[in-house]
């Protein structure tokens, strides 16, 4: 844009004082208004390097800059166009000038900003090319984005140079936009005519893009323009390779390789396509020829495998070219697979099925089936227990610790609601004889709910079965219950209160009740929760219920017939009264019904039974 | 023996059934030393799982006849965290009915825990865990091992010395180790078993089967 011509831009400005002109620029504007223009640069130069300043008239300006311009005088322009700021013309004018200048002593950042300002106040006609001024300077300053939409803004196609569309180019292929190579480097080729660089840009952007077509079709157009090119010629054949078709990427892989010997990755290419026609022998070669030292080694190696490969075996894997690629996805039945069948027919003897009936019924033999059941239940019900005492400081005594202090909490209401009257008997042995049976239900449960889940590593030793997991850990809570009733009604007689005590084998025969109930109910909900998870959650809930409902805090008979009618479907309500009885005569209840509850005792438990059987695969599964 | 009766398995998954492994007859002896070579994801471990009984099979049935089938070699899951290493060997060598003392110090002299075999086994480091199970591993004397994929436990020299000291004290037993590496499979194995689309191919011959397995197993 500066150019010499002194013509172009014929300025009159007011605002500037005239008189305040120096005896220099007096000098200059007379050589240059007489055309003696040697004379007029020298006076300048000389000027702008003196101390006073220099105001040339301003319609000569954009001459003079031009000039210093062509004279590399970078310094002295930049100190020009200050003085002519520090005047008072801020016009689109002195701010280019001043830019341009900037840029040339190397400011770039400030010159970036002053030509932004400028080409702000430009007129539209000169805007683009300010602007494109400023993109370069932009991205020279690193500001790759703000140059990167000044380019897209500013390009006009019909008026820029190579030099910038080759600087806009550049940035954004450097920026990885490669949206931007393309659509500026077609317009381009289109608008300017293609040069080899510009397609290599624009083939490489296709290809990168996976448009293999698109970026074989532009770089045969550039090898048209310089048939030796090896940038376009590598793109070209890659293309040719990806686009999977084998014959044309042999030819074209082939082709550049007589000119671009040096490329091993075009060999490695080449030599896939050879194995994938069935050339093992050209491929074989190829990669012999490539040798093992290169960053192909690898892809190389596996190769030279396939190839031993193929040799080996007597099928035919090399597909001669032309024929459809068999289809992947859908697998043939490995079953119906000639190689397999024949080996399935003729089984190598230390395979063939041994078992007889004689193998099988060992297994049903009772003895020996309770033999290894006892010893796996006892081992496992040891290492519980052990587990149970190392966990905290409190050890088993929190299996005492637990009911005694359920125990002591309803106790305490019940004083303190002054029930105790009412209850008919001694109101810590009432809520003992409730809550303790209760646990046995409720721990088997909890216990049996996550069994397998838990101890699946235990299974690991071929000696442990699941139902021997399910029997140590209720067996263990009965004993531990069993325990726990009987330490703390003897304490409830020796310390508290003496009473008449029933029979012990119906006190265990509803603590067995409870057991199962509580055995079929955490088998069931464990399997069940395969389909459901949140049915623990429900049954939860159900025992939290269950706790409050079961006999804990009252009796059947202790219910006005109307409720009672209702209460009396919770079958654990008839096991606790069971258990309550044998401790006061009168308690017996009229109500149980034992036959009711046990009942339901062992439909539960066989549900649980059905259930774990049917699941057991599936709960381990997961 | 192992006898796989009619056994078939598939996993139930959110995207659907997983065929791990159609129904299979056949019977693996306990005697030898057998290899399984399958592709990553095939189902080997699923297969040596049910063989174990952590897995069940989804029909058919598993029957180990006259055999005392270790766990599989190494497996440090199976101890309970909150015993210590002491209580730990003291109910595996009650569960396989061995001198608790015995099994003690071949453990102890081999996992080089020190000081820890009294703090519980959650205390421990990984490498910890996995020595002490291939000690206890080593301490029992089994006919057949199950191993899955690697002999030997801890760092490189740890494993070195484990791998030597397995190999000497398993000598005339049988193993069952499921791979994906043939390499394995030749240096362990005398006949073995390639786990293809769910079949378990049978071979008397270690070649044939890495020779299948290279061929017909790749992708």
């Amino acid at each position: 844009m500066l150019t010499r011509d002194r013509r172009i831009y014929p300025v009159s400005l007011s605002v500037v004082d005239q008189s305040s002109r120096s005896v220099q620029a007096e000098e200059f504007s007379r050589a240059y208004a007489a055309g003696e223009e040697d004379a007029a640069i020298a006076i300048a130069v000389t000027a702008l390097e003196g101390e006073t300043p220099f105001i040339p008239p301003f319609e000569s300006l954009w001459w003079l800059c031009g000039e210093l311009v062509a004279r590399r005088r970078y310094r002295l322009g930049l100190e020009l166009t200050e003085q002519v700021w520090k005047q008072g013309y801020r016009g689109w004018r002195a701010l280019y000038l001043r830019g341009v200048f900037l840029a040339l002593c190397r400011e770039i950042e400030p010159a970036a900003e002053i030509l932004d300002a400028a080409r702000r106040e430009a007129p539209a006609g000169q805007r683009h090319g300010i602007a494109l001024i400023e993109a370069r300077l932009r991205a020279m300053a690193g500001q790759t984005a703000i140059a990167l939409a000044l380019f897209d803004e500013h390009l006009k196609f019909d008026q820029v140079s190579e030099r910038e569309v080759a600087a806009a180019l550049r940035i954004s292929h450097r920026e990885g936009r490669k949206d931007l190579v393309i659509q500026w480097a077609e317009q381009a080729n289109r608008m300017l005519g293609a040069t080899a660089a510009r397609t290599r840009l624009l083939a490489e952007a296709y290809f990168e893009d996976g448009e293999w077509q698109k970026a074989r079709a532009t770089a045969e157009g550039g090898i048209r323009l310089d048939p030796n090119d090896i940038v376009l010629g590598r793109i070209a054949a890659r293309c040719a390779y990806r686009e999977g078709r084998i014959a044309p990427a042999i030819t074209r892989l082939e082709a550049q390789l007589a000119l671009d010997d040096a490329w091993v990755e075009g060999k490695i290419l080449l030599s896939r396509c050879l194995v994938k026609g069935g050339r093992d022998k050209e491929a074989r070669r190829i990669l012999k020829e490539i040798g093992a030292a290169s960053e192909y080694e690898n892809e190389r190696r596996e190769l030279l495998a396939r190839l031993r490969n193929a040799g080996a075996d007597d099928m035919p894997e090399a597909v001669p070219p032309g024929t459809p690629r068999k289809k992947r996805g859908k697998r043939q039945d490995v079953l119906q697979d000639p190689e397999v069948k024949k080996i399935m027919s003729n089984m190598p003897a230390e395979f063939v099925p041994r078992w007889t009936p004689e193998t099988l019924a060992a297994r049903g033999n009772p003895l020996t089936a309770i033999k290894r059941l006892s010893h796996s239940v006892r081992t496992l019900m040891l290492r519980e227990m052990m587990a149970r005492f190392g966990r905290h400081e409190l050890g088993y005594l929190w299996a005492v610790l637990e009911p005694m202090m359920h125990v002591l909490v309803i106790s305490l209401i019940f004083y303190f609601i002054r029930a105790r009257d009412s209850l008919g008997m001694n109101m810590v042995l009432f809520v003992t004889t409730g809550v303790v049976p209760l646990f046995v239900y409720l721990k088997t449960y909890n216990q049996l709910t996550n069994a397998l889940k838990q101890n699946r590593p235990l299974l690991n030793h071929s000696r442990v079965q699941p139902m021997d997991i399910f029997f140590a850990r209720s067996i263990l809570e009965l004993f531990t219950h069993i325990f726990v009733l009987i330490l703390f009604v003897t304490f409830i007689y020796v310390f508290v209160d003496k009473y008449t005590f029933g029979s012990a084998l119906s006190v265990l025969v509803n603590l067995f009740g409870l057991w199962i109930f509580g055995i079929g109910a955490g088998l069931a909900l464990g399997s069940l929760a395969v389909f459901v998870e949140s049915i623990k959650n429900i049954m939860d809930g159900l025992n939290r219920l269950l706790y409050i409902t079961s006999g804990v805090f009252f009796t059947l008979d202790m219910m006005p017939a109307s409720v009672a009618q209702y209460m009396a479907y919770n079958p654990l309500l008839h096991f606790v009264d069971g258990v309550r009885g044998n401790f006061n005569p009168l308690m017996g209840g009229t109500r149980v019904d034992i036959v009711y509850a046990f009942s339901w005792a062992v439909a539960i438990l066989a549900l649980g039974l059905l259930a774990d059987r049917a699941l057991r695969s599936r709960v381990l599964d997961r | 023996m192992i006898h796989l009766i009619d056994v078939e398995k598939h996993f139930n998954t959110d995207v659907g059934v997983r065929q791990v492994l159609r129904e299979t007859r056949l019977s693996i002896p306990t005697d030898k030393r057998v290899g399984v070579l399958g592709r990553n994801g095939a189902g080997k471990s699923t297969l040596l799982n049910m063989v174990a009984g952590v897995d069940q099979p989804s029909s058919g049935m598993i029957v180990r006849e006259n055999a005392r089938l270790s766990w599989p070699l190494g497996y440090a899951g199976g101890f309970h965290g909150d015993l210590t290493a002491r209580e730990n060997i003291s109910f595996v060598a009650r569960l396989y009915d061995v001198d608790y003392e015995e099994a003690f110090e071949l453990t102890e002299d081999f996992a080089e825990i020190g000081s820890y075999v009294d703090m519980p086994v959650r205390t421990y480091s990984g490498g910890m865990k996995s020595r002490l199970a291939f000690g206890l591993s080593l301490a029992i004397k089994f006919d057949c091992y199950l191993i899955d994929e690697t002999i030997g436990a801890g760092d490189r020299f740890f494993r070195a010395k484990s791998r030597q000291v397995f190999l000497e004290q398993s000598k005339g037993a049988g193993m069952l180790l499921v791979s994906h590496s043939e390499a394995t499979i030749r240096e362990y194995c005398e006949i073995a078993l390639v786990l293809f689309d769910g079949v378990l191919v049978p071979f008397a011959d270690i070649e044939d089967a890495i020779d299948f397995y290279m061929r017909r197993c790749a992708p």
